[in-house]
């Protein structure tokens, strides 16, 4: 299952109406994460409209079944300056400008949003949940040649094991870090660098 | 209507909208070195097979060619 179309669903909805694109979409299904599927279906066309983010859509090999999806967004990932020895803010000259009003430094980062594999009954093609982050990887690997950027994020629910262990598998680690939504006592972070 | 304006929105588009920050003193100091290290090597270029599609035109040539490989 190696040679599925990958495109974003702003550019597979081109020309569409929004019943056929709405159609279209109620095609994938988990039932194990709901937010997965009602992101997909409710959201991710509004935010690829306002270019807030970017859905892609892994499709079957006659372009009819949506097989996985995932959604990017490129993202500053601030490091509080202070909290670094004066060794690494050195080094760190080289790469980018401490923002002094904030008193830290920000990294280009790539979030993945959100990623989901179909679970429809009648889909007969798959893939796995590796294969899927090949799939992720692959493209953060274009976009840090033609962007730059080198460093990739996820979130997922605390208490997650199998998700935690799924994203360790495939590179991750614990970034320690926190967010300005009001979730960090549900939300943990974890990254890796895109290789 | 908000980003955050209805039921159930709020955990799917938490993570789109927050802004992100390491602000642990040792998480800090490990980010940055392996940052570094990491940035100094070369990209990998991409591997995998799937074939990632831009244009309605590169996917309308793709879907032809797959039917007519199908008919074959």
């Amino acid at each position: 299952m190696s040679n599925l179309p990958v495109i974003p669903l702003s550019t597979w909805a081109k020309g569409k109406s929004d019943n056929e694109v709405s159609d279209f979409l109620k095609g994938f299904s988990c039932k194990k994460n709901k937010e997965v599927q009602w992101f997909l279906r409710k959201l991710s066309m509004r935010f690829a409209r306002l270019n807030i983010s970017a859905t892609h859509l892994v499709l079957s090999e006659d372009f009819e079944r949506i097989v996985a999806y995932y959604t990017l967004v490129c993202k500053p990932l601030s490091v509080m300056a202070d909290e670094l020895g004066e060794d690494s803010r050195n080094s760190l000259e080289e790469f980018c400008r401490l923002n002094e009003q904030r008193r830290c430094y920000d990294f280009s980062a790539y979030l993945i949003a959100q990623l989901g594999r179909n679970y429809a009954p009648d889909l007969t093609e798959t893939i796995s949940g590796d294969e899927l982050m090949n799939v992720i990887l692959d493209h953060l690997r274009r976009m840090r040649i033609n962007l730059g950027g080198n460093v990739a994020f996820v979130e997922y629910e605390k208490g997650n094991a199998k998700l935690l262990e799924y994203y360790t598998r495939n590179g991750f680690v614990s970034m320690h870090s926190k967010s300005d939504s009001g979730e960090n006592d549900k939300l943990a972070q974890l990254f890796r660098f895109i290789d | 209507m908000p980003l955050n304006g209805k039921r159930g929105d709020k955990m799917a588009t938490s993570s789109i909208t927050a802004n992100f920050r390491i602000d642990d003193p040792k998480a800090a100091k490990d980010f940055v070195d392996a940052f570094i290290r990491h940035s100094r090597n070369a990209p990998t270029p991409p591997s995998s097979n799937f074939r990632f599609i831009t244009t309605v035109e590169e996917m309308e040539a793709l879907k032809a060619q797959r039917r007519q490989a199908v008919h074959q």
